[in-house]
């Protein structure tokens, strides 16, 4: 799974570390690092906690262009 | 009484599924060997070994129970007699070949031996196919009802969040 670039430069963009938004979310850190690393695939209640936290909508943080994953 | 919230997020309880999923298979076949070494190679009788054996058919039952419960059958294999009696084939030479060498090693007449695994190799695999024809069987069945089932709910735009 490819790493999430969206979420790092979303969460730089508000002045948030992945601690902070972790607590926002309701998750650990290390599930955040996860997302981030792209070792984690978020179910899409966490998806969209993570949007309203970042105020960006799905599309700009989980959306990829190219269809890069198998189902 | 009531439960205490769970303190692990989505990630951390699939990982925790993980291990239980690999603790259960561990548990699993770990009581088959000690089965097979305990009957073949140290020749205790049934009540000897009836702790272990409780518990692995227990395990057993309730992993093919939940299962075909929930239309489940393999990850890999399908439910087709082709497949089933590779399975069995396989689990019938397996006990035949293990039946046999240790039959040799206890009595050194290797024609004795070679009957006994071949009857217990037949009987394994009989065995294993029937059950499996069964279960799979009952499998096709559930699955059907399954994927046929009524919808449920209510109708569009009327669900909640």
């Amino acid at each position: 799974m490819a790493r999430n670039i969206a979420i790092k430069v979303a969460r730089a963009e508000k002045d948030m570390t992945q601690k902070a938004l972790a607590e926002a979310v309701g998750v650990s850190r290390q599930t955040i690092n996860a997302i981030e690393q792209g070792e984690y695939n978020p179910t899409i209640k966490l998806c969209r906690a993570i949007c309203r936290v970042l105020g960006k909508s799905l599309d700009d943080l989980f959306w990829k262009e190219e269809c890069e994953e198998n189902f | 009484m009531k439960r205490r919230k769970n303190r692990l997020d989505e990630m951390q309880e699939q990982k925790l599924l993980q291990i239980e999923h690999n603790g259960c298979w561990l548990a699993f076949w770990g009581l088959l060997i000690v089965l097979f070494v305990q009957v073949f190679l140290y020749g205790r009788d049934f009540e000897r070994i009836m702790g272990e054996w409780v518990v692995f058919m227990c395990l057993a039952i309730y992993i093919v129970v939940s299962c075909l419960k929930n239309g489940i059958w393999d990850r890999r294999h399908a439910p087709v007699p082709a497949v089933n009696l590779k399975s069995s084939l396989l689990a019938g030479g397996v006990s035949g070949l293990i039946f046999g060498v240790v039959k040799y090693h206890e009595y050194q007449v290797i024609l004795g031996a070679a009957a006994s695994g071949v009857f217990i190799a037949i009987f394994v695999f009989a065995s294993c196919f029937a059950g499996l024809s069964v279960l799979s069987y009952f499998y096709r069945e559930r699955a059907y009802r399954l994927e046929n089932a009524e919808e449920e709910g209510k109708e569009d735009g009327e669900e909640q969040d």
